[in-house]
């Protein structure tokens, strides 16, 4: 977390859209509150404090959280892995007793991409209980969760000034968008789970799912995997439903990796 | 007026030896949420991260918040739409209350005849009345009773309050405090305008904006940094004026969506000599550009407080404590106990240079809300009720908070209750 987010809502009653984004927004701040790694009285923060030692009780929700990031990593094989920029060995959970466990004292949790596309989740859930029939969320714009028809453009994953590499009509879903350098940095701040090494080359991949925590972690993966392996996982697994794969390679053109027509 | 290192370490030992809790048996403490809105869901989320737990049910009498907190409490939780049938039912060992205010009194009450130890959400009481009836009824029973004002288990504030205590900001002579932000601190009403039950929904999920329910902002924000106040300072105040209106969300509320206090405490110095501390005030909807905190000033030195950041600056004029060097071996020495606490206390890198450096209390690794419940169950464990919120604390904040009402009211000076 620690990633600026956006609500934009269309209707006609203005008082209550106000009072629906402020609730999305308090909610955001809450999950952020509880999954930043960087908040030091956060209950990942407490959990990188002290599951590597011992077995840590947690709430349900984080629970469930963690649980998700387990099986994303194992239907990935291993190619999404939240401990990965600990240098990995990944973490337990024990359903009697709702704890974790880290795998060691040096291993620690970034929820970072799945707690992003949970917030957009729960944010989708809030549009939903008060009625919103049209309404774009986003997480530091690489994460958008639309209810309605919003136009969304692609840009180039490492310039700026390009123009977009192509435009998107999202709706009633989530997209997520990985791309391995950000615009001016010259290196990948993502790494390989399996090596630890820093991802390489100059792809992005753009995933489009109904739940943005589907999204966010099949692009992680699926960007670390690269083009080739990429394309031969799709093949032999079956994701997400709903889910349509798109790749960047070099800023050329968007290719779909799935057969899937967008909406 | 100095502090030596003796009197701080004691103060603040004082102030941090209820943390260290040795427990009585393994046996799980029962433990019911009565209110399961945003705020109990807060409480159920961090109950259900403590050890020793067993969160047996949650009530709310409305369905979706009720479905809400089944969802974050687990099925081993039953559900009541009716409290008196869950205390009936489960005959809880501990009760956590999150219900509107003007509910407080009454579920309270209810929950401490039925035997079981409360833990309050604050404010304590919708009226000083109700406080006092239910300050009685928590002395009589002799169970284990506490307000949720979370600063008090906050270690910012309560290493804060040990250093204000040994006399490291000098006397202090003067607090200014306030909770501002930016929206119409409005709740989304699930049905449009038109639907037949928007009122009654409305009345319901917005009971903040209405009299009857709520005694608005210094209820909900300010009746935690007016206790840190009446913590900070030892007393209550004497007297208080305010101002406050609906100025920009006229829509029907009925609490201000501003209000500006002046509040006086009369104090005793060390020698005896009576003075007035004047504390500043203001809660508004409109700007979030201060946010919430509190600034302590002293005559020798401020303290700036939040949650998540305490920071220490030192008035220029002062003969310096030298926090930062060792040319005064002597000043060093006798504040070594904080200097090479090292972890306690740090220089801070924060660019507000006009205010000198801060040395940053840097121990945020704390969650006012869990540890809150922490302290109040290791409290239910024990038997102990002196609980770091007590009836007295709750009480006493309570007829600080209302009295600033009254006074908007009457637009007069109102005393504290006798």
């Amino acid at each position: 977390m620690g990633t600026g987010f956006e609500v934009l809502l269309q209707g006609d009653d203005a008082q209550h859209l106000e009072a629906v984004a402020v609730a999305i927004c308090e909610e955001f701040e809450r999950l952020d509150r509880a999954l930043s790694r960087f908040d030091p009285s956060s209950e990942i923060s407490r959990i990188n404090r002290e599951a590597g030692m011992k077995p840590v009780r947690v709430d349900r929700e984080i629970f469930a959280l963690l649980d998700s990031c387990l099986n994303a990593r194992k239907i990935t094989d291993g190619w999404f892995d939240v401990t990965a920029t600990s240098g990995g060995g990944g973490f337990t959970l024990d359903p009697e007793s709702h704890t974790v466990t880290l795998a060691g004292p040096e291993t620690s949790i970034d929820p970072g991409a799945i707690g992003k596309g949970y917030a957009l989740d729960r944010g989708a859930e809030i549009m939903k209980m008060y009625g919103i029939e049209s309404g774009l969320l986003h997480g530091g714009t690489s994460s958008v969760l639309a209810i309605g028809e919003w136009p969304v453009d692609i840009r180039h994953p490492n310039s700026i000034e390009a123009d977009p590499v192509v435009r998107i009509a999202l709706s009633g879903r989530a997209m997520s968008c990985s791309a391995v350098r950000h615009p001016g940095n010259l290196e990948s701040d993502l790494v390989d789970p399996h090596t630890g090494i820093a991802l390489s080359g100059d792809a992005a991949c753009v995933v489009l799912a109904d739940r943005a925590v589907d999204a966010e972690f099949l692009s992680t993966a699926l960007l670390a995997m690269g083009r080739i392996m990429a394309i031969d996982y799709l093949r032999n697994n079956s994701i997400a439903p709903g889910a349509a794969i798109g790749w960047i390679e070099d800023g050329r053109e968007l290719a779909w990796l799935t057969d899937e027509k967008l909406k | 007026m100095s502090f030596s290192r003796r009197t701080f370490l004691e103060t603040a030992g004082a102030a941090l030896a209820s943390r260290v809790i040795e427990p009585r048996d393994d046996t799980p403490v029962r433990v019911a949420v009565i209110g399961t809105g945003a705020r109990g869901s807060d409480l159920i989320r961090a109950l259900t991260t403590i050890d020793g737990i067993e969160l047996i049910g949650i009530c709310d009498d409305y369905p979706p918040h009720l479905e809400q907190g089944a969802k974050y409490a687990g099925p081993q939780a039953k559900t009541y739409i009716d409290y008196r049938r869950l205390l009936d039912e489960l005959k809880p060992q501990a009760v956590v209350i999150a219900v509107p205010l003007y509910l407080h009194y009454q579920v309270a009450a209810d929950c401490l005849s039925a035997g079981c130890d409360v833990f309050l959400e604050k404010t304590m009481c919708h009226t000083v009345d109700q406080a006092k009836r239910l300050a009685g009824q928590v002395a009589q029973s002799k169970r284990v009773f506490q307000v949720g004002l979370q600063r008090r288990a906050n270690a910012i504030y309560r290493q804060a309050q040990a250093m204000v205590a040994a006399g490291m900001i000098g006397q202090v002579t003067s607090i200014k405090a306030q909770w501002h932000r930016n929206n119409s601190w409005r709740r989304p009403v699930p049905v449009p305008r038109s639907d037949a039950n928007w009122e009654k929904l409305e009345r319901k999920l917005n009971w903040r904006l209405y009299k009857a329910y709520s005694a608005g902002l210094m209820a909900e924000l300010g009746s935690h940094q007016l206790d840190v106040v009446n913590w900070f300072l030892g007393s209550h105040p004497k007297r208080v004026i305010a101002s406050g209106g609906i100025e920009y969300f006229r829509d029907g509320r009925e609490v201000y969506d501003n209000i500006s206090c002046l509040y006086e405490y009369e104090l005793k110095s060390s020698r005896g000599t009576a003075y007035t501390v004047r504390v500043n005030y203001t809660s508004i909807c409109n700007n979030a550009y201060e946010g919430a905190a509190e600034l302590i000033m002293g005559t020798r030195g401020s303290l700036y407080l939040t949650s998540s950041k305490g920071l220490l600056f030192q008035e220029k004029e002062t003969d310096a404590v030298n926090w930062e060097g060792n040319r005064d071996q002597k000043a060093a020495d006798a504040n070594a106990a904080v200097v090479t606490a090292g972890k306690t206390l740090k220089l801070s890198n924060d660019p507000w240079a006009h205010r000198g450096t801060p040395i940053e209390i840097d121990i945020a690794e704390g969650n006012d809300t869990r540890d809150e419940l922490v302290s109040f169950i290791d409290h239910v464990r024990r038997g102990d009720v002196k609980t770091i919120a007590d009836a007295g604390v709750g009480l006493a904040d309570c007829a600080t908070i209302l009295m600033a009402n009254r006074s908007v009211e009457s637009g007069e000076w109102v005393s504290f209750p006798g």
